[in-house]
């Protein structure tokens, strides 16, 4: 019998000011354990700081960097450019720093530019499965350590919100992959969708996460449903109480656990308040994680996630053709319709309609949500 | 515990401070990997149309209420 690896608390550092002006009281105090960079967020930026570099390498000297893609779009059916040249980043950072391990996260990005869209959904059919594990083959072939992929936080509808987690492990499961539990993702598809959070979380394999994420999120109104309010996850506010009743939860469940981490955007860390209630939210974090550890359940093999090349299965043609059709149809739908009824009006006529995409049990208050955010982003 | 020196951490705080971080270039890890789509100033600045809109924090995609950088904003 061995011992788990110890769970190592840390948060999600980018260059921002924000951010960083938060974090350093932390830093100053040597108990963040870990760090988790988006390394493909920093595409605006052409000159990094020399200080930010040495930071990064720090925690990887000390096996404590984690990768944390957002930009892929693993279940675009669309073979892009883009996906190339990020495959392509990623091998250059990681060549330099070799992240411990590297996520993504579930679903694709509507627009053109990735950049310029938001991350939607996909229908949980063989095609989309065998997609989604050669896209992961691709990642794992190029950094050969540890990946895994993070829930999403939105769905269309409930039925998809409760294969998720059944989803999610015959994805990663593959590669020998893991799985990051959001617990402000799942906190919102709970809400969003009227399920006990604890019986969501026992619809997850929670023998596959190697890392726990939480942050805060914000609530908007439907303006299709009277008194119905949408949980997002924005990541620009403290943690609420539920999110670390979950993580209570969770400690005691996930034996492979490894990371866990503080996610927050800077934008909400502007004021010194929010700033100081960072500090508390980790501080909360990582007690409640060293109160767990002791009883955390050897054994937790330390390889158990090593990255396992494996022969995928294509998807058929007929299959990535259909899902290339419905996505480029969904994403043009949600950046130019005129209004949110126009937009369901369009859905019930369009290729979607009558697939695997089950756009008959869509939650209109959530196509709306989707609606909201796609005309952000694009 | 997680030791980093001082003088890293004065580096950190000093780019927090004046609040232009990303103005010495590092190293060639970093090329941008999306370069056809960015235009850079004269003193580094990229001048595309997503840093505009972005009011609260132009220095990464981070700077927006609802940015998807973080699953689904």
């Amino acid at each position: 019998m061995g011992h788990s690896p110890k769970v190592k608390a840390g948060i999600a550092i980018n260059l921002d000011k924000n951010i960083l002006g938060a974090a350093l009281p932390l830093l100053q105090e040597s108990i963040v354990e870990t760090i988790e960079w988006s390394f493909d967020a920093l595409y605006q930026h052409r000159n990094i700081p020399a200080w930010f570099v040495e930071l990064l390498e720090t925690y990887a000297e000390a096996n404590a960097l984690i990768g944390h893609g957002v930009f892929f779009s693993l279940f675009n059916a669309n073979w892009t450019e883009k996906q190339t040249q990020w495959l392509e980043h990623l091998s250059k950072v990681h060549s330099h720093f070799h992240f411990d391990h590297i996520t993504e996260h579930f679903g694709y990005m509507t627009g053109q530019d990735f950049h310029r869209g938001a991350p939607m959904p996909v229908p949980l059919n063989s095609t989309t499965l065998l997609l989604g594990q050669q896209r992961l083959q691709m990642i794992g072939d190029r950094v050969q350590c540890p990946i895994g992929l993070e829930n999403l936080a939105f769905s269309f509808s409930k039925d998809d919100v409760k294969r998720h987690g059944d989803f999610l492990e015959k994805l990663v499961s593959k590669c020998n992959g893991f799985l990051i539990l959001d617990l402000h993702n799942l906190y919102c598809q709970a809400f969003n969708f009227n399920i006990d959070p604890d019986k969501l979380l026992e619809l997850y394999p929670l023998h596959l996460v190697k890392e726990i994420h939480i942050s805060g999120g914000s609530w908007e109104d439907s303006s299709l449903s009277q008194d119905r309010i949408i949980r997002r996850d924005t990541h620009d506010n403290s943690v609420p109480q539920i999110v670390f009743e979950l993580l209570q939860e969770s400690l005691g469940k996930c034996d492979s656990l490894t990371h866990i981490i503080l996610e927050q955007l800077g934008v909400g860390l502007i004021s010194n308040k929010s700033k100081l209630q960072f500090k508390e939210d980790f501080i909360k974090m990582k007690n409640l994680v060293s109160k767990t550890e002791p009883n955390r359940h050897p054994p937790a093999n330390r390889n158990r996630f090593s990255y396992t090349p494996h022969q995928t299965d294509k998807p058929s043609d007929n299959g990535i053709e259909d899902l290339k059709r419905q996505q480029g149809e969904l994403s043009k739908l949600l950046e130019s319709s005129i209004s949110v009824p126009s937009l369901i009006d369009s859905l019930n006529t369009s290729s979607l309609a009558r697939s695997d995409w089950s756009i008959e049990n869509w939650d209109e208050s959530m196509i709306e949500t989707a609606y909201r955010i796609v005309q952000k982003w694009k | 515990m997680m030791k980093i020196s001082k003088s890293l951490l004065k580096s950190i705080a000093l780019g927090v401070a004046i609040g232009t971080l990303g103005t010495s270039c590092s190293s060639a890890i970093f090329t941008p990997i999306l370069e056809d789509d960015v235009e850079i100033d004269a003193d580094g600045n990229k001048i595309d149309s997503i840093e505009t809109e972005s009011e609260t924090n132009p220095d990464t995609c981070e700077g927006d209420w609802d940015c998807p950088a973080c699953g689904l904003g």
